[in-house]
């Protein structure tokens, strides 16, 4: 809809627009009394609008002076109204309102003065130390949601703002986490700080996010050294407490956290290396996958057909074990050395896998797939039990949800259950809710299922993906080669479960790759 | 030119449906220079620079919201060019001045190749940049940067980056040598593109 100056909305009357964003308009207003007012109007479109209510409701507690005054919302059928105070003028008066935010001061004078920066990031630290009180996170920092009231630097825009740990991956491209953008968590307060540090180096070399890090020539690194390592370190790793980021800014470093983490990540990779080469192995024993899931349950234990799968996954679990014990000398060697990031170590992985012959074709695609199995790998242990004769794994009858018949077998119902309860044990309700919401209603083929969860909500989206993922992965794998179309299709696949991956990554469990392992 | 920031991302299927793989301003940004340079270069007008700019990319647009490409391959090149020449022409054939023939003569049209090539390969450049920003920390390209690229003294840019000169000189061959890597692939890609690798150590 739209709205047009002097017209009457919450009882102000619409002075000029001044801004439009994602979901949409901000207008400067007068209200009743004659104060400037902005008011922001959202259209109702479903989950923006949800969204914006929700971080409304969290907002309604905290109130502080640096963070931006939401002074009323009103809630119709077409729109949600929201009354906020105006940022300053940057005009002065002296032509068109044009709302003094930082994006708006950057583009009059370049660049911010080290002095003024501080200023900024004192005010905006004060007001993210209250929302983090809350246990909320802002999820959106960044140059458009920094205003000036009266003065005073103020943080804008509760749009998005959730409770910590919990949402979706919203935000803005530049500002947003490799964390969050690897899918590996919800966002929490150091993802707020990483923004501020985005912030700080649009603040102090005048250049959009895009170019981080590069600096402007002629730009005078000698007086902006702090706040150059400031932001250099509040993006490098975590800062967890408005503490720290004002350490960082009295040129202080933060303890080196990224040892631990690499070696983290290493054994993460061993794990999922080692679950590709035996998930291929049990894929090559396998004709095709809706097949061997009714096959393998039909199977007498003891018939030569179930011995000879028995046989080949043994001989598959014998490669795997020499497999790891070298790939763990690898990685002894890599952790050994010092100063490597994280690209250095997938390409580093992705030349070793290559060497090894674990993964075709090229790098990118072998790092993308390594970094998706590092975060997915508690999905692939839900693929890999597929064998209901196993009696742990199998579901029993009051575990099997209503309408799975739809499904190739019981063992494909086992394979869901175990699928959801393994990657989303931890989430919100426990498993059993999940499952639950999951076959409410549904019926027909996994292939029906896997396009109604796409329709649906992230979690199941989420799901669905990595089973495509895995589908299409595994396809490459088997072929030993990428077919026309499979690198696009995979890459989309990828982007797409990046975005929507909200729960931690489970441990991965030593035990699977044990000779006593109940898997097979 | 004015800043620009992203603006807020939606949902995973607000972004499916409207498709913004790579958006109009990135494009924009990214190569309306080349087509703005081809089209001054044939003596059209900063408004009419502006129209074959508009056009060139609605045509990319036409075919899907999505835009994707890879600008070291060849063909995407030559395909683009194409299509900027298209362009070009109909602004002449509008303007019914001068015959499309007189325009396109074949000494001249050489000469709009070098430029094309020349302009191209600033982007080419750019992306390798690009690519190298991401491949390493954020301190390591710094370092390049300041020392290698904006030639600041050593001892300056090691105290900025709070590390010793030595590791700005690592920094250095270290960055020099993945240029090498990607300007090398680049070439492989498109030989007629000849990126200088001089400067690099070769």
């Amino acid at each position: 809809m739209a709205y047009k100056s002097g017209e009457k909305l919450c009882g102000c009357t619409l002075l000029e627009k001044c801004g439009a964003g994602a979901y949409g308009e901000v207008w400067l207003a007068e209200d009743v009394l004659g104060a400037r007012v902005a008011v922001k109007i959202i259209g109702a479109c479903g989950r923006c609008s949800e969204r914006e209510l929700a971080g409304l409701k969290n907002y309604r507690d905290c109130n502080h002076p640096n963070l931006l005054k939401i002074r009323f919302v009103e809630i119709t059928e077409s729109r949600i109204a929201c009354v906020m105070d105006a940022a300053d003028d940057l005009n002065g008066g002296k032509g068109p309102y044009l709302p003094d935010t930082l994006t708006n001061r950057l583009e009059r004078a370049g660049r911010l003065e080290s002095k003024e920066i501080l200023a900024m990031l004192e005010g905006l630290l004060a007001g993210l130390e209250e929302l983090h009180r809350n246990g909320l996170v802002h999820r959106d920092i960044k140059p458009d949601n920094i205003l000036w009231v009266n003065g005073r630097p103020t943080l804008a825009d509760a749009g998005l703002i959730a409770l910590e740990g919990k949402g979706s991956l919203v935000g803005t491209p530049g500002f947003m986490s490799p964390k969050l953008l690897a899918g590996r968590g919800a966002a929490d307060a150091s993802d707020d700080f990483y923004a501020l540090g985005k912030v700080i180096y649009c603040a102090l070399t005048g250049l959009p996010v895009g170019e981080y890090p590069s600096i402007p020539e002629n730009m005078t690194i000698s007086v902006d050294a702090v706040l150059g390592r400031a932001f250099r370190e509040a993006c490098k790793q975590p800062v967890r407490t408005s503490e720290e980021f004002r350490s960082l800014l009295s040129g202080a470093a933060l303890p080196d956290r990224r040892r631990a983490l690499t070696r983290k990540v290493w054994l993460f990779a061993g794990g999922a290396a080692a679950l590709l080469l035996l998930s291929a192995a049990f894929l090559l024993t396998l004709p095709k996958k809706a097949e061997t899931l009714r096959y393998v349950n039909s199977l007498p234990p003891d018939s030569p057909e179930a011995l000879e799968i028995d046989r080949q996954l043994a001989e598959a679990k014998k490669k795997l074990a020499e497999s790891q014990k070298k790939m763990q000398e690898d990685f002894d060697r890599f952790n050994s050395r010092k100063s490597r990031n994280l690209n250095e170590m997938q390409r580093d992985a992705a030349a070793l896998f290559r060497r090894r012959g674990l993964l075709p074709g090229d790098g990118k695609f072998t790092a993308r797939l390594l970094d998706y199995e590092i975060l997915t790998q508690d999905r692939i242990l839900g693929l890999l039990m597929r064998d209901t004769r196993n009696p742990r794994l199998r579901p029993t009858d009051e575990a099997l949800p209503p309408g799975a018949d739809g499904l190739h077998s019981k063992s494909a119902q086992g394979l869901y259950g175990m699928f959801l309860s393994s990657a989303y044990g931890d989430f919100d309700g426990g498993a059993v809710e999940v499952r639950r919401a999951f076959w409410r209603g549904r019926s027909g083929t996994a292939e029906e299922i896997q396009r109604q969860m796409l329709e649906t909500d992230p979690l199941m989206q989420a799901l669905a993906l990595d089973l495509l993922i895995r589908e299409k992965a595994n396809a490459v794998i088997e072929a030993g080669a990428f077919r026309p179309g499979d690198k696009k299709e995979l890459g989309g696949l990828f982007r797409l479960r990046r975005g929507l991956l909200d729960s931690e990554p489970m441990a991965f469990p030593d035990s699977l790759f044990a000779e006593s392992s109940p898997t097979i | 030119m004015p800043l620009k920031y992203p603006t807020t991302s939606r949902t995973l299927l607000d972004r499916i449906a409207s498709g913004d793989e790579i958006s109009w301003n990135e494009f924009y940004d990214r190569y309306g220079g080349i087509v703005r340079a081809l089209a001054r270069y044939r003596g059209l007008n900063e408004a009419e620079a502006d129209d074959v700019c508009q056009q060139v990319m609605l045509q990319f647009f036409k075919q899907s919201k999505t835009f994707r490409f890879d600008p070291g391959v060849a063909r995407f090149r030559t395909y683009f060019g194409r299509i900027v020449r298209g362009r070009i022409a109909n602004v002449y054939r509008d303007r019914k001045e001068i015959p499309v023939e007189q325009v396109e003569t074949e000494p001249e049209e050489d000469r709009m190749q070098a430029l094309f090539l020349d302009e191209w390969r600033k982007l080419v450049l750019r992306e390798a940049e690009r690519e190298l920003k991401v491949r390493v920390a954020p301190e390591t390209f710094q370092a390049y940067e300041l020392y290698a690229v904006q030639n600041r003294p050593v001892k300056k840019v090691a105290a900025y980056l709070g590390c010793s000169e030595n590791q700005v000189y690592q920094a250095k061959k270290r960055c020099f040598a993945m240029m090498r890597e990607i300007l090398l692939r680049m070439n492989e890609q498109d030989p007629e593109l000849q990126l200088e690798l001089a400067r690099y150590g070769i």
